[in-house]
């Protein structure tokens, strides 16, 4: 029985996947800009090519990429991607980045193509921490990532989820830190308003919609956030209410993995359709 | 002449024949290991769909080694590939601690099977060279290899870009399989 749970768990999952590859800016590789994606950068949490994909492996630290179709995903992988996506990576990796004077290249020239990979990541060359930008908010405290949502709406806000690691330093080089997601939102010269991107800067931002209940929906875990409109029955929340503003770490899926009990039920219609409302 | 005197010698000393199926979890580095064993250099792989075999000489020994794709949903097609394969190659990425459990989960649930019941088994600690990468000790542990029984194991530490360990695993494994 809960064996056919966790499948239609990642039923589910990869249905949200599959439909982020599909959405704006995510259908054309991150890396390469060509249509087509079919691998997923869970390190950074943008959608490429397959040779893309090769190519972000073989960096210094590895990136960790994922079959869009051959492999599973985890309720906190798909959280991820809908917090992150092409958009958001291009706001981080690619933040002062001026094709004029950093140059275009072909991208089928892989030598190039390496290099640039090797210059965004490696050397963080256009990461937005470059930024005078950052410069200026560089002295602002840290918020965690749930934080990072447009400024305007209210309590959800001013309530830093309890036990969360308050050490930007600490966490995993793999990762994007929790410093860098309060910027975007900080500083929104940085980032273009693009009606779209709202489904990808932070998890709180899809749920302006249901903001009714802004309390509610901070104490509530990734589940049940995403299924406004049900409640479901609670279990296996209360192991980790605290760790679902974090990012997740890129392949720390299987601590979480048992500890969803998602049903497909109206719920999940419903969420679609809110979703298909705001990526509209 | 000399080809008469070489296809004399292959007569009576015919190459032996190994065929090796080499499997891990995705981007544990497989490919990069096949093709540092075929062609001494280090390519640039994208994740395996499917498969990918080369014979690989070494020793008068040919070893014919399978390399599978290690994503989560197409683990299922390992099984297709356990039929007369005399080694087992467990390839690990010593660097990823949040997944050796899975690694270990998929390695027992491999050996349980039927089929490869009479397979050695080489497990290649590989990315020996990144940080926090796990010493062969801890992998041992954490894969449970003191708990099989009635099974030849080795754990060799190795970095294939580098291409270090990966002939002292071929060595063993040839030492394993000639004594049969």
């Amino acid at each position: 029985m809960s064996n056919r749970k966790h499948r239609d768990n990642q039923e589910i999952c990869a249905r949200k996947v599959r439909e982020l590859a599909q959405t704006g800016v995510n259908k054309h590789c991150f890396e390469c800009s060509q249509p087509g994606v079919t691998y997923i950068d869970i390190t950074v949490g943008c959608f490429v090519c397959t040779s893309c994909s090769g190519m972000l492996r073989g960096l210094n630290p590895p990136h960790r990429v994922k079959s869009i179709s051959m492999t599973t995903f985890s309720q906190q992988e798909v959280e991820f991607l809908q917090n992150h996506g092409n958009e958001v990576g291009r706001r981080t990796w690619l933040c002062i980045f001026d094709p004029k004077t950093d140059g275009c290249f072909d991208a089928r020239d892989t030598q190039k193509l390496k290099e640039f990979l090797q210059d965004k990541y490696e050397r963080k060359k256009w990461h937005f921490s470059k930024s005078k930008i950052r410069r200026d908010v560089n002295e602002s405290p840290w918020a965690p990532g749930v934080q990072a949502v447009p400024a305007p709406h209210g309590p959800a806000q001013n309530q830093p989820p309890p036990g969360h690691p308050l050490n930007p330093t600490a966490r995993p080089t793999r990762t994007l830190s929790q410093s860098q997601l309060s910027i975007w939102d900080r500083a929104p010269a940085v980032s273009p308003a693009d009606s779209r991107t709202e489904v990808f800067t932070a998890r709180p931002t899809r749920s302006q919609s249901f903001r009714d209940h802004p309390i509610k929906d901070t104490l509530l875990s990734g589940v049940e956030r995403q299924r406004p409109g049900t409640i479901s029955s609670g279990i296996g929340h209360q192991n980790h209410p605290s760790s679902f503003p974090a990012l997740p770490r890129p392949s720390a899926s299987s601590t979480f993995k048992n500890s969803f009990t998602l049903v497909a039920s109206d719920g999940v219609s419903k969420y679609q359709q809110c979703h298909a409302k705001v990526t509209e | 002449m000399g080809s008469y005197y070489s296809l004399i010698f292959s007569r009576l000393f015919p190459k032996k024949q190994i065929t090796l199926l080499m499997v891990g979890l995705d981007a544990a580095g497989k490919t990069t290991v096949l093709y540092k064993l075929k062609l001494g250099e280090v390519v640039t792989t994208i994740p395996t769909i499917g498969f990918n075999v080369e014979t690989v000489e070494y020793k008068n020994i040919s070893f014919a080694v399978w390399d599978v794709g290690g994503q989560s949903k197409i683990r299922g097609l390992w099984k297709y590939y356990y039929q007369h394969t005399e080694g087992l190659i467990f390839v690990v990425d010593s660097s990823d601690h949040d997944r050796i459990e899975t690694a270990a989960e998929e390695l027992k649930a491999m050996l349980a099977e039927d089929e490869m019941r009479d397979a050695v088994l080489l497990v290649l600690a590989n990315k020996q060279d990144l940080p926090k990468a796990m010493p062969v000790h801890e992998l041992t542990d954490r894969l449970g290899l003191h708990t099989l029984r009635g099974r030849q194991w080795f754990v060799q530490a190795t970095c294939a870009v580098q291409g270090s360990g990966l002939y002292e695993g071929l060595d063993w494994l040839s030492d394993q399989l000639s004594r049969r």
